[in-house]
């Protein structure tokens, strides 16, 4: 049918053009960052060639490097690097980028996956709670959570955690995550929870979650407050609807039309945002893994940034770039799906 | 003549009311106000002792009447080092949304008014800005400027700006429309005197329950980058910088990481609240 065929020529065009959005937005990106690390006023050369050396054997660097050429050359060179996959290599670690990269994201993907699986499933079940029962005394927990997740910066909350629930309790480990040392535990994913987990062993298992508690509750109190306010906002606004007054008036049971219709309806702003959140996690992961030592992609971007290790640099702002755009463009393929007006329209 | 319309829509309904006593959350928000515009203006006057002042005899101090945040490594009364530090701070985070709100409005109104194929490129390179993300790129953008106070204030501007662009421009395209508008070009005002007086003055109160609330935002993000060492760089006493030094010593002396926190939390939290209310007062239109 051509109604059909339509309909799918337009879905690829759409592909089409989410993917160049995409190229688009991460060739800015790194054409910002390339400008950026080359306008420093720190010599990349003088850093590489270390504390003592002469100026004929930083101008030798510097050649190695491929920093005395004119500027349109280091830029298409790092283009066609970029192109084939070399990120360059680090200054402070001497390996390649990549492989530094490969190293640390585990860690911080058991970090991001963990608080946001809680933040998210907490963050909405608590809005709905909220919208679906607006009076009592728990709100004035939830208002309390909104109020304190909102106004409260990141590092602020790692350290009173720390301070309170691992230096004066000792609940927890103060920094680090699992150790793998003397455990015999084999390094298959490098997530310390799904590590041991395949092992099976409860009290490594255990230990795991003891070093993920902190950092994970930090992120997870730091980010809930936008998801729970939103939800509970949106399903209090389409609560007060005319469609909801119309089942309500036709005898549609109270719960069928709060958590089938109106919640479905109320979605997609929280989608958007719970998105965005995702997008950004590589981002707000720093702090904590700062204030926790955790030795992931985070703690790794703040030693690079800290030593202003170039090339790392713009490996960092790549990745998250692309893993921020390519978030939103997926949750831009979600839309439809929780609302067919949007499928309709295009 | 060209002022006629600076009156905000309904404006002229509203029914003058006998004064009335103030309630208490209108008091808590005016002394908040008062306190922060203190902070900034004579901090000398509250703060106890010289914030740089080193006394290592009276290093780490728990928190008394003395020292009423406790004393740091070096023997400096944090209190003080907090008071003075609301300058860095609190007066970058209000530069930082002023020039944001400042650019993003004359941007957004631009594109809105001239349209056609200006409007699309400018709000495209809107949208490019913000599909980064931000953390990252605040923290690169500081790191390459050079770890500084300017440099983070550079690199939070820089990326605040597109969402005042984007949130006025909406508010042109839909004002421009509206019957004052062509009444005032019909009477003969020009461009520039329409937008000035018939136009920009309507953004104002959704800019302004903006900007209140970014306050709060650029506080925190500001303290993080200093907290992470791209910011303000020692011995300045800024929030951010404050907390990261005293993390290394917070288990034994949790006061010094602790309690300048507290502050940021609560300034934040009046910023917000602050912008909650104009946000009601101004109400659904």
């Amino acid at each position: 049918m051509t109604d059909r065929r339509e309909r799918t020529g337009s879905r690829l065009l759409r592909l089409l053009t989410s993917l160049a959005w995409i190229l688009l937005v991460v060739w800015v990106a790194v054409s910002v960052t390339f400008v950026l690390s080359r306008i420093v006023p720190a010599d990349p050369a003088r850093l590489a060639a270390g504390l003592d050396a002469g100026p004929e054997q930083v101008a030798e660097v510097r050649a190695e490097m491929g920093l005395d050429q004119p500027l349109a050359v280091q830029y298409g060179r790092y283009l066609g690097d970029l192109l084939t996959g070399d990120l360059g290599r680090s200054l402070q670690t001497r390996q390649p980028v990549i492989d530094d990269l490969l190293t640390a994201l585990p860690a911080s993907l058991e970090l991001i996956l963990a608080s946001y699986l809680i933040y998210a499933v907490i963050g909405i079940l608590a809005g709905i709670a909220w919208a679906y029962w607006p009076r009592g005394p728990h709100t004035l927990l939830l208002r309390f959570g909104a109020v304190i997740g909102v106004a409260v910066p990141v590092f602020w909350v790692g350290l009173v955690l720390q301070v309170v629930f691992a230096g004066k309790l000792q609940w927890f480990p103060v920094a680090g995550n699992f150790d793998y040392e003397g455990t015999g535990v084999p390094k298959v994913t490098g997530m310390g929870l799904v590590d041991t987990a395949l092992t099976g062993q409860l009290p490594l298992i255990g230990e795991a979650l003891r070093t993920l508690t902190l950092p994970v509750a930090t992120l997870v109190v730091t980010h809930l407050a936008v998801t729970m306010t939103l939800m509970r906002s949106s399903l209090e606004e389409q609560l007060k609807r005319p469609y909801v007054r119309t089942a309500r008036a036709r005898g549609v049971k109270e719960r069928r039309i709060v958590f089938v219709d109106a919640l479905r309806n109320s979605l997609n702003p929280v989608v958007t945002m719970l998105g965005l959140q995702l997008g950004w996690s590589l981002g707000g992961v720093v702090i904590v893994e700062v204030i926790f030592s955790w030795p992931g992609f985070g703690r790794y971007a703040y030693q690079a940034f800290s030593a202003f290790d170039y090339n790392a640099i713009m490996a960092i702002t790549l990745l998250s770039t692309v893993v921020f755009v390519t978030v939103n463009a997926l949750v831009g393929m979600i839309y439809p799906m929780l609302d067919p007006r949007l499928k309709e329209a295009r | 003549m060209t002022r006629a319309h600076t009156a905000a829509p309904g404006g002229d309904t509203r029914r003058s009311r006998a004064p009335r006593r103030p309630t208490w959350s209108q008091l808590w928000a005016g002394a908040t106000v008062l306190a922060i515009a203190a902070l900034l203006l004579v901090p000398g006057w509250l703060a106890p002792s010289d914030p740089y002042h080193l006394d290592v005899s009276q290093r780490f101090q728990p928190p008394t009447a003395a020292h009423l945040f406790g004393t740091d490594d070096a023997g400096r009364d944090i209190f003080s080092r907090v008071v003075h530090g609301a300058r860095y701070s609190i007066g970058t985070s209000v530069v930082v949304v002023t020039a944001a709100a400042l650019f993003g409005t004359v941007y957004g109104a631009a594109a809105a008014w001239f349209g056609g194929a200006l409007d699309r490129v400018l709000m495209r390179v809107v949208d490019v800005f913000l599909a980064f993300p931000y953390l990252v790129f605040a923290m690169a953008i500081s790191a390459s400027l050079g770890r500084g106070l300017t440099s983070a204030l550079i690199a939070l501007v820089a990326l605040w700006w597109p969402s005042y662009a984007r949130m006025v421009r909406g508010q042109v395209l839909s004002l421009i429309k509206d019957y004052h508008v062509r009444a005032a070009r019909t009477l003969g005002a020009s461009g520039p005197q329409i937008l000035r007086w018939h136009v920009l003055p309507h953004t104002y109160d959704q800019v302004l329950v903006r900007y209140t609330l970014d306050l709060g935002q650029a506080l925190i993000a500001l303290t993080g980058l200093s907290f992470l060492g791209l910011g303000a760089q020692p011995p300045t006493p800024e929030w951010g910088l404050l907390i990261a030094d005293a993390k290394q010593y917070a288990l034994t002396a949790w006061w010094a990481a602790v309690l300048p926190g507290c502050v940021v939390f609560l300034v934040t939290l009046n910023f917000m609240s602050l912008g909650d209310r104009l946000r009601r007062r101004g109400g659904p239109r």
